[in-house]
């Protein structure tokens, strides 16, 4: 810095010296030049990774999906109008970028992807792109059946995924699917009822105490009688005040029981896929349902046999106060086109010190390994699996079933709006299904365990060491990445 | 047969061709125990109210617009009449189209297995090697492998024979699967016809295959008629091969697109209703007009076992 | 030598078909179970009998055995008591006879898909129809799908529901073969309506009756579907047939060499089943 004024007074030394700046200089340029370019062309190619041209054949693209995630199938239009157009629209605009990539779909119902899915696989038929259920995807992704994506995507798409929510997409690294929106289980109120017994409506810092002890006043017999109060008659209730919902067929362990244990700061299964939930954790997050059942008396017996279509109903009807439900009730077709003034949702009361936790499920666009055209497959996936359009789709088809699951979503949702709060709750402290190999055993385990502890023929410590144990027995494989 | 042994002349006379006068005692054997009879059509009209039930409840349901569809007070019969779930899954779904598919499916499963299993039956009821009668266990054995396990394997063959996603890949593994069910009912049902006439024709020059078209196939009409029937119940109601092998609403059939209208997130109750009710048109049409020949295919079967 | 060549061309279609569609199947899944084939792997070693070793030892297995045939014996025993019960009232001389039996006919024309949806519809809990009239009429509710044996009760009930009216027609069918005649000898010999029935019409019956038996312990021993609609195996273990177990084992846990495993020993028992149906009807067979 000091001799800063003698530049170019040495003579000899100095000429070869300006020279050689000027050289480097130009090297620099160069370099830079040639960096600039370099960059814009990485970045080009990126995008064209993403997207690549029309191919120059008519190519046929195999998507095995199930007409609600059908861009095609007249079904979709059937369960649910406004998400269906709009995402023929965004097909018309696939067709006009890409006219020479045909798309032809297998439809299912939605239970039976996964099964068509191996079968056909196991033929050497297998569709290009199949749309799964995502707690499927490692089993998929560890037997090699599915293309990872990471060098096809568009630069910053796998980088925006919610690395909570969507960890169980990854293998070795590597992505294996692309999330379409989620869900998020929140629970539910019915304003009437609480006005009818004077009680003020929950709020998200709500405990489990205040909800007991709220369900405790919204729980009456034929007679007016609450739980606890002398000749309360559990045989001839007429309004329960919590429902919840125990039964096979909703992967219940998860969706009902997993996020009062994560609240509790237990976990399901720890990294290598071992079942953890017979934690203290674990039993005193199952207390919380055995004791709204058997000691409290503010949810039937009924819930441990329940589904989310019987509960769904119980709340239309008026028979429950208050349930665990999905945020897809607030789609037209559910609680709005029944009841649509006279329910609310808030948060899943949190236990006093617990943190807040709630739990997501989804489906993801795949490609399969065995596919001839994986830069068009991925395409397609990328295409209807976009931040915005999901968004938009979610926005104005009311799909609060599709909550944008990407980090970069939140900018895009209506500050205020209900699902821009479901989706900040969900972003904030949602959870997915546990990266497994075992198959569903888990849940199936797991529901053995719940019910039975909420049938009081096992005490809770003792259903869930039993399931973790024939679990960790007999079902577990070590996940090796 | 066991009561030939204990009333030697009574039963050998009936099983002579008197069985078919059996209408002409009921008719004239007029019950005068009025009483027990009263009793009779009560316990038949409770009966048939208990078993009823739910179905009426599924046909009550589909007839009530949305919001009546959850009360907390039951109603059997609509306080509104709407017929906008009919209409919802005639106009908005692939259900019709599912409808003829399954019927064009029933049918050929139907003809192709009268076809291949009435002449198998034929030899069967005539033929008294012991190597016949060790295929027709081995026939009957078939029907015990659970079906589930040969899933892949067949998707597999049927896949590199290019079958999948077609009427014929429903309509062979239909077949196939109904077969020994069939033959072994025509058996019993052929065995009832008295060999003396075909014994008569083939001493007359008829070739055996002629035996069979012109004097078999005729008398095992009612026969044919309960196979029928049978095949038509199963191949109208199978799912799990249907939703494997078929992937396009051109060749789905009418339970997999029941299954496909319940949706992931919300079912819609109304409409699926009306689903399952029309679904079972159908097959209720048939019964109601082919009953008698399946209780009289099965009444001649039925005796020799 | 001729004649019994020709005989065979005259089953020659039925065989070619039947054997294209169980031997290949079959094969290929007795290779199956000899060996591991999860579906988070890509390779299939060759176990032996390492799966057969697993299922004798295998307390889930036997359990759900158990349980199929606790269930084979009741579905088959009240489908048939109930259909009998439907013949023996329809082989009356009343009126609209054809009509009644046109009626009592339709559950079998349901599919099981419907089935299922119309029975979880009208038993759901706490709110159900039938709930409903039980609080209505002061009956203590019950918890139809969350108490083992009602959940039991209801796949057992569903199935008999469906099946009866098989067991309904065959037995109408044969009890109208029972001639007249010989329950008026018995009449004219001095028997009362209920022993003629026992001395006459019973033994007469008795190769129908156990077709029936056989056929519908068959059907009930490999109910898969119902119990996928209507409890998938719950609550806890309390429906969880062998057949479905196989299910799982194969679709819901992806172990197809364990799942082919079971289904050839739920072969062997349906195999015995069926020798002892052939046995019983051998004279006639």
């Amino acid at each position: 810095m000091p001799n800063k004024d003698n530049k170019g007074i040495k003579s000899n030394e100095n000429l070869w010296e300006v020279k050689m700046r000027r050289c480097v200089r130009w090297l620099g340029l160069v370099v830079g030049v040639f960096m600039v370019v370099g960059i814009s062309g990485v970045a080009f190619s990126a995008q064209e990774a993403g997207f690549p041209p029309n191919p120059p054949q008519q190519i046929t693209l195999r998507l095995l999906t199930t007409a609600w995630l059908s861009p095609l199938h007249p079904l979709a239009d059937w369960i649910g109008e406004k998400g269906a157009s709009l995402y023929r629209t965004r097909y018309n605009k696939w067709q006009k970028r890409y006219p020479n990539v045909k798309i032809e779909e297998e439809i299912v119902p939605w239970e039976e992807i996964g099964k068509k899915f191996i079968i056909m696989d196991e033929a050497g038929n297998s569709p290009d792109v199949v749309i799964v259920e995502e707690n499927f995807t490692p089993e998929l992704a560890a037997a090699g059946r599915l293309m990872p994506l990471d060098e096809l995507l568009p630069a910053g798409k796998k980088e925006d995924i919610h690395p909570t929510l969507g960890y169980l997409l990854f293998w070795k690294n590597q992505l294996m699917a692309l999330p379409t929106g989620t869900d998020a289980r929140l629970m539910f109120y019915r304003k009437d009822l609480f006005d009818q017994a004077g009680l003020s409506y929950p709020t998200a810092d709500w405990t489990w105490e205040d909800q007991m002890e709220a369900a405790r006043k919204l729980t009456f017999d034929t007679q007016g009688r609450h739980p606890g109060e002398s000749g309360f008659n559990l045989d001839r209730v007429k309004q329960w005040g919590y429902g919840f919902c125990f039964g096979r067929t909703v992967h219940a362990p998860l969706s009902v029981y997993a996020p009062n244990l994560w609240q509790m700061g237990g976990d399901l299964v720890d990294e290598s896929g071992k079942a953890t939930f017979n934690s203290p954790q674990g039993v005193e997050a199952l207390n919380f349902f055995v004791n709204a059942v058997n000691k409290y008396h503010v949810s039937p017996l009924a819930v441990a046999g329940a589904d989310y279509p019987d509960i769904e109903q119980g709340f239309i009807k008026g028979t429950y106060a208050m349930v665990r439900l999905g945020s897809w009730e607030c789609t037209p077709a559910n609680l709005p086109s029944y009841i649509p003034d006279k329910y609310g949702w808030t948060e899943i009361p949190t236990p006093t010190d617990g943190k807040d936790a709630t739990m997501s499920g989804y489906w993801s666009w795949a490609v399969s390994s065995r596919t001839k055209y994986p830069q068009y497959a991925c395409a397609l996936a990328t295409w209807f699996t976009d931040v915005e359009f999901m968004v938009t789709m979610a926005i104005q088809g009311d799909l609060y079933n599709q909550l944008p699951m990407y980090k970069s979503a939140m900018k895009y949702l209506p500050v205020g709006s209900d699902m821009a709060a479901m989706t900040e709750y969900e972003l904030r402290c949602a959870k997915g299904f546990p990266k497994l190999l075992g198959g569903w055993a888990l849940w199936d385990l797991m529901e053995s365990a719940l019910s039975s502890a909420v049938r009081g023929t096992k005490s809770p410590k003792q259903a869930l060491d039993e399931a973790a144990n024939e679990y960790n027995g007999k079902y577990w494989v070590p996940i090796k990445e | 047969m066991n009561f030939i042994k204990i009333y030697p002349t009574l039963g050998k006379s009936l099983l002579e061709g008197k069985l078919k006068k059996r209408g002409v005692f009921i008719k004239r054997k007029r019950n005068k125990n009025l009483v027990s009879k009263i009793g009779i059509y009560v316990i038949l009209i409770v009966l048939l109210l208990v078993i009823f039930s739910p179905i009426i409840w599924g046909i009550s349901t589909s007839l009530k617009p949305r919001d009546q569809i959850f009360e907390s007070i039951p109603h059997w019969v609509p306080r509104t009449w709407v017929s906008e779930n009919y209409r919802s899954i005639i106009k908005d779904t692939p259900l019709p189209k599912h409808f003829g598919n399954s019927l064009i499916i029933c049918l050929l499963t139907i003809i192709a297995t009268l076809l291949i299993s009435s002449p198998a039956a034929y030899k069967f009821a005539r033929s008294r090697q012991r190597s016949m009668r060790i295929t027709l266990f081995l026939f009957l054995s078939t029907m015990m492998v659970p079906g589930l396990i040969s899933l892949i394997p067949l998707y597999v063959i049927m896949s590199h024979l290019h079958l999948l996603n077609t009427y014929w890949v429903l309509v062979i593994m239909y077949t196939g699967w109904n077969a020994p069910f069939s033959i072994w009912i025509l058996k019993s049902f052929i065995e009832t016809i008295p060999r003396e006439i075909e014994e008569s024709a083939l001493i007359d020059g008829c070739s055996e295959f002629q035996v069979f078209c012109k004097i078999i196939l005729p008398l095992s009409g009612p026969g044919l008629a309960a196979v029928s029937t049978i095949v038509f119940i199963n191949s109208w109601n199978e799912f799990i091969s249907a939703v494997t092998f078929t992937s396009s609403d051109a060749v789905r059939t009418v339970p997999v697109g029941l299954q496909m209208l319940l949706g992931y997130y919300f079912i819609r109750w109304g409409p699926i209703m009306a689903a399952a009710t029309l679904s079972t048109l159908p097959a209720l049409v048939l019964f109601l007009f082919l009953q008698r020949q399946l209780v009289a295919g099965l009444t001649k079967g039925a005796l020799k076992g | 030598m001729r004649k019994s060549l020709t005989d065979q061309l005259w089953i020659l279609p039925a065989a070619v078909l039947i054997t294209f569609l169980t031997v290949y199947a079959f094969v290929f899944n007795i290779n199956l179970s000899f060996r591991k084939y999860p579906l988070y792997s890509d390779i299939r070693p060759f176990v032996g009998v390492e799966n057969f070793r697993t299922l004798l030892a295998d307390y889930f297995f036997w359990a759900s055995i158990v349980r199929s045939l606790k269930y084979t014996v009741s579905c088959t025993v009240l489908a048939f008591g109930l259909g009998f019960l439907i013949a023996l009232l329809l082989n009356t001389k009343i009126r609209f006879r054809g009509l009644l039996r046109g009626l009592f006919l339709v559950p079998w024309v349901l599919s099981l898909v419907a089935t299922g949806i119309l029975f979880k519809w009208f038993f759901q809990e706490p709110d159900g129809l039938v709930n409903q009239y039980f609080s209505l009429l002061g009956i203590r509710i019950l918890p139809w799908f969350s108490d083992p044996a009602l959940a039991f009760g209801l796949i057992v009930a569903a199935f008999v529901w469906r099946m009866h009216p098989f067991a309904m027609v065959v037995l109408l069918a044969a009890l109208q073969a029972v001639p007249e005649e010989l329950k008026e000898a018995a009449k004219i010999d001095g028997a009362g309506v209920f022993q003629s029935f026992i001395h006459v019409t019973l033994p007469l019956l008795l190769g129908p009756i156990l077709v029936v038996i056989i056929i519908l312990s068959l059907w009930a021993f490999n109910t898969i579907d119902l119990i996928l609609i209507m409890t998938r195996g719950g609550p806890g273990e309390a429906t969880n047939l062998a057949s479905y177990l196989m299910y799982q084992y194969a679709f819901s846990y992806w172990r197809f060499g364990y799942a082919a495993t079971i289904g050839i020993v739920l072969f062997a028992v349906n195999i015995i089943l069926t020798l002892l149906y052939i046995r019983i009807l051998k004279p006639k067979v």
